[in-house]
């Protein structure tokens, strides 16, 4: 652990157009220089054919810190005084990952960045190569609060998304309890594969207003196939100022689906 | 794969130094033994096991990512 006297720190993964611009993405979010960490590069950059299949470099860059004091050194000199501040790694025993945010309410751009590196580090720890872009969505309806976005972009991400995105709700279960956790408060995020959830509920929104149409047209209600919770809500919310149709949910879980129904 | 429970255990729980992983690998076959302290079963189980899912999930996934196959065991 302490060759050469230094130790690893914090690990972050990023991406670029080049090796150096991911490397560079990554000091940044470390708040660090170059002869401060060690690069690793995970896959050098391509340029595809004529701007297709083009892939962006990703690099790992670990921060070195300097390898902590003996610790029986520190604890049984008496005559040097206030030893050696700590290490932030001697930190990381009790306060696993990035930054914890204390003392007054994190800013919309802390949640991101805690947020977003924590999905890293999830990621990084399952052999998953991929970069997270986030962002703050405007909600759907003015009364709701806005949804902090993770979307994972990077190749072969089918496995993330699991069945019918069973396992993208797991991942994503588990970061806003661990979010939350680190926070101390409840954070409307969402996990997103490539856009999958983003196209999903463009599909949907299609859906509902063609079969609305059908509606209006026969008279006649219209059952679409059923839906887990979130996505149901997308249907209702679609058709919402509809003219001449209403929806409503019926059924138990896992049958549940939404009707379309003449007004 | 034990780096990534250890992960996800210390960051669910009150108190990440009880935290203890232990893998057990035959061949392609991994079994990971999870334990964490007693007042922190629940936040690692959750209401009708629905962390305890949220885990298994994610540490299948990640094992098939390595060509692996992985059992979570909490206790």
């Amino acid at each position: 652990m302490q060759r050469h006297g230094v130790v690893r720190g914090k690990s972050v993964e990023a991406s670029g157009r080049t090796v150096e611009e991911a490397v560079e993405k990554a000091l940044a979010r470390l708040n660090r220089t170059r002869d401060e960490v060690e690069v690793e590069v995970l896959r050098e950059p391509s340029s595809g054919i004529l701007g297709f299949g083009a892939k962006d470099a990703i690099v790992r860059v670990t921060e070195l810190l300097p390898a902590p004091e003996e610790e029986h050194v520190v604890e049984t000199t008496p005559a040097r005084p206030h030893h050696v501040a700590r290490p932030p790694q001697a930190e990381a025993q009790t306060e696993p990952g990035p930054g914890v945010v204390s003392g007054e309410a994190p800013s919309p751009q802390e949640i991101l960045e805690l947020s977003r590196e924590l999905l890293v580090e999830l990621l990084t720890r399952m052999h998953v190569i991929a970069d997270v872009q986030a962002y703050w969505a405007d909600p759907e309806t003015p009364e709701e609060e806005p949804t902090l976005v993770l979307d994972i972009v990077g190749d072969d991400l089918g496995l993330l998304i699991g069945r019918r995105g069973s396992t993208l709700r797991e991942i994503q279960f588990l970061m806003r309890l661990m979010v939350g956790r680190r926070l101390g408060q409840r954070v409307n995020l969402v996990v997103d594969v490539e856009g999958y959830k983003r196209r999903r509920a463009e599909m949907l929104r299609a859906l509902a207003l063609e079969k609305a149409e059908q509606v209006r047209r026969t008279g006649r209600p219209v059952y679409l196939r059923p839906m887990q919770a979130y996505e149901r809500r997308i249907i209702h919310l679609a058709l919402r100022n509809e003219p001449g149709v209403i929806t409503r949910s019926t059924g138990e879980e896992p049958r549940r689906r939404v009707g379309i129904f003449p007004a | 794969m034990e780096e990534l429970v250890r992960f996800l255990a210390e960051n669910l729980v009150e108190r990440p130094e009880a935290v203890h992983v232990r893998t057990f690998a035959r061949g392609r076959r991994v079994r990971i033994r999870l334990s964490v302290a007693p007042e922190d079963m629940g936040r690692i189980i959750g209401k009708e096991g629905r962390i305890a899912d949220a885990l298994r999930e994610v540490v299948r996934v990640a094992a098939r990512v390595q060509g692996k196959r992985a059992t979570l065991e909490i206790r």
